[in-house]
């Protein structure tokens, strides 16, 4: 083994921060020691190249062809179609890493590779026989094992592959790999499948409820200087002795909820309580009032927060939440962000604060609440997931009429604890499949499903609330007081500065209103350059510089994120083929036109965007 | 004989191409018959390797047979890089030695 190669590539592995870290590297070489690892063989092809081999029961399997690795290698690449201008590869299997490099020839710096090794044995044997650094220093690389980063990889799908690169993402196996890792392969191909429909799904949300929540961003501007943050509550909560052992219960809207929210009275000052929005009314009506309340949702129904109890409620909140809720809210509003825009707010003034993962339904959040706060033992109840009774909500919810048969048609099944199948919406699948996903990458956390009714989720413990408030809720803590003495995040002199900032918001709109009508200017310029054949002239140089300085120059506002959020549909609906462009063809006149086309068109979006915040900042 | 070998010799190329190309379900339908010619062109190469090399070839008969064998097992394990290696670098060589061997023997 040679220790100078097994040094060399893990500094250059944890040079990728996020991904790779000491920690991460240690689990990875603690498996040397494991008996198993005598099953993974490296051996000399015919053109001397280091290749890796696996024992399976009798049988040795080579993962490089034993002749010639580079010819082989190059052959697999060449059978890849479709790879395009910001292109995807989403690469299933490292073998000695002579794939990926022959694939990175044939991709360009836009392009990225996620390489997935299934079985971490070889990883661990090629950092240590085969030099690979370069590879691992290659910014368009990300590498991901099975058991040390699989988070990291599902966060990474989201990350690199976003909406509008989803059409460009393809998943390539390296061969053998099917056949030794048939069942891995499959799990991940299922994983990056529903991180799509995620990715997709969150987008269709956006696309139909993108104008509400941004209303609702820019109205709910005048709160956000009075509130604190999740990053605060985290704080003092962790003051608590045994916090961590401490439940906390998230409560959602199932039909499963009137099996046993007789006995959530019992957790009430013994867990913490998470009522989601639409579980507040069953909640008041058996008296319980919980911990807090989370909210997010930009048009929840306000006859949910009719009560006077429940808007005295702390809420845990972000800026979509629907502005009326806040209104009429006389609590704690505890921020936690879910744009870019609140968090550049508060990074400019110097300030923290989180997101919270999430799963599509406020549930979700209020799981990643959980989390976030440092609970490790978290009980989910009334999150049915699915149709119980033919019901979507716990009675007293809304007025819910039983699923038609037409309905029937648009929905998914899933299966409850028995194996039984249940009718669900799509949505509540995807929604349960999050949790799944989340569950199966926690470790010291323990999350117990106490719905007693509904889909099952795999990986979390099916047991009674009842279980849980005798082996759980064993100590007294009062919540209410440690939430009640939240200090406001912002001091007076920020909070002031804060306003003003955002008080200057329609003079910078109309900064961008002449910086847009410039862009254009130039885009067409580029274009009419490009249709000469001047497309390396000085002057077309200077016009794509002016549209580099005026897009950073709009860049540097935060004002600007604001924009992009009202121009987002148009975004999506242009981004889907703003990529389709081969590789090689992207210098072509005919696709410079279409880039400028394109180039004006966001920058028209942008102008109509631009309008539409300044309108709504007119009126609030 | 020779006019099979002429053929067979992009085929079994191009098989070895989409195996390397992770391709196997394209090719895996096809793979009986091929492996029929295969079978049939290197039999009789090997029937006649003493023929050649009582006339001072150098013909390894023991190789031509297990590079048969190998590419049998490649295929009873799946192994798609050990079938597509005995497809590009074996038995295509070696049928390739053969259609020399009749060509200048004038067959």
């Amino acid at each position: 083994m040679a220790e100078n190669i097994l040094d060399r590539n893990t500094e250059s592995l944890k040079e990728r921060t996020g991904i790779w870290s000491q920690d991460k590297i240690n689990q990875l070489l603690a498996l040397r020691k494991k008996e198993e690892y005598q099953r993974y063989y490296i051996d000399s092809a015919m053109n001397e190249h280091t290749i890796i081999a696996v024992k399976k029961d009798k049988d040795i399997t080579y993962l490089n062809s034993r002749y010639n690795d580079e010819y082989a290698a190059e052959k697999w690449v060449e059978g890849i179609e479709d790879i395009k201008y910001k292109s995807v590869l989403i690469v299933l299997g490292l073998a000695n890493g002579i794939y990926a490099k022959t694939l990175l020839k044939r991709l360009g710096a836009e392009n990225d590779m996620i390489i997935y090794e299934p079985d971490p044995y070889i990883l661990l044997k090629n950092l240590e026989e085969i030099d690979l650094t370069q590879l691992w220093r290659d910014q368009r690389v990300h590498i991901f094992t099975k058991g040390i980063n699989e988070k990291e990889f599902r966060d990474a799908i989201g990350i690199i592959c976003p909406y509008e690169r989803i059409n460009y993402t393809q998943i390539v196996a390296l061969p053998n790999y099917s056949q030794l890792f048939g069942e891995e392969i499959a799990r991940i191909e299922d994983i990056v499948l529903k991180e799509v429909q995620f990715i997709e799904a969150q987008s269709s949300t956006y696309y139909h409820l993108g104008e509400e929540m941004n209303d609702n961003m820019i109205d709910n501007l005048e709160f956000v200087s009075e509130g604190t943050t999740i990053d605060i509550l985290k704080e003092r909560i962790s003051q608590v002795d045994d916090y961590e052992n401490i439940p906390a219960i998230i409560v959602g809207a199932g039909p499963s909820l009137k099996k046993n929210i007789e006995e959530l009275k019992n957790s009430k000052n013994k867990a913490f309580i998470i009522a989601t929005d639409s579980a507040i009314k069953p909640m008041l009506q058996y008296e319980i009032i919980p911990d807090l309340l989370v909210t997010i949702d930009p048009h929840k129904p306000m006859e949910l927060f009719e009560d006077e109890r429940v808007r005295r409620l702390p809420y845990v909140v972000c800026l979509q939440t629907r502005y009326e809720v806040l209104k009429e809210h006389h609590g704690k509003n505890i921020f936690f962000t879910s744009d870019l825009f609140m968090y550049g707010l508060y990074q400019k003034f110097g300030y923290e604060i989180s997101t919270l993962e999430t799963g599509g339904s406020v549930a979700c959040n209020g799981f990643s609440l959980a989390r976030f706060l440092g609970f490790k033992n978290i009980v989910l109840i009334g999150q049915d997931l699915a149709f119980t009774d033919n019901k979507k909500h716990i009675e007293g919810t809304y007025k819910e009429k039983a699923i038609s048969e037409e309905e029937k048609n648009a929905y998914a099944y899933v299966k409850d604890i028995d194996g039984n199948e249940l009718l669900t919406y799509a949505n509540f699948k995807i929604y349960k499949e999050w949790f799944e996903a989340e569950i199966a990458h926690m470790h010291d956390f323990r999350v117990i499903n106490a719905t007693e009714g509904g889909a099952c989720i795999l990986g979390a413990e099916n047991r009674t609330l009842k279980y849980v408030n005798d082996a759980l809720c064993t100590k007294d803590v009062d919540f209410e007081q440690i939430i009640k003495k939240l200090p406001q995040i912002f001091e007076k002199n920020v909070k002031e500065n804060l306003d003003e900032y955002i008080a200057s918001f329609p003079k910078v709109g109309k900064k961008l209103r002449k910086l847009f009508r410039e862009i254009i200017e130039d885009y067409k310029r580029i274009d009419m350059y490009a249709f000469r054949g001047k497309i390396d002239s000085e002057e077309c140089k200077n016009a794509m510089k002016h549209i580099d300085d005026y897009e950073n120059q709009c860049a540097e506002e935060m004002y600007m994120e604001l924009v992009k959020m009202y121009a987002k549909q148009t975004e999506y609906d242009m981004l889907l083929d703003v990529y389709d462009i081969a590789e090689d063809e992207k210098s072509e006149t005919e696709d410079i036109h279409k880039i400028v086309n394109k180039g004006i068109a966001l920058i028209k979006a942008y102008i109509d965007a631009n309008e539409k915040v300044l309108k709504r900042l007119k009126k609030g | 004989m020779k006019e099979i070998i002429m053929q067979e010799i992009p085929k079994i190329e191009h098989i070895a191409d989409l195996l390397y190309q992770n391709k196997a379900h394209i090719v895996f339908n096809d793979l009986e018959n091929e492996f029929q010619m295969i079978s049939k062109i290197m039999i009789e190469f090997i029937n006649r390797c003493d023929q050649y090399n009582e006339m001072g070839m150098e013909i390894p008969k023991e190789v031509l047979l297990s590079q048969m064998q190998n590419c049998m097992e490649a295929y009873k394990k799946g192994d798609i890089l050990m079938l597509a290696d005995s497809f590009q670098y074996e038995i295509c060589q070696s049928i390739s030695l053969f259609r020399d061997i009749l060509n200048e023997l004038g067959e």
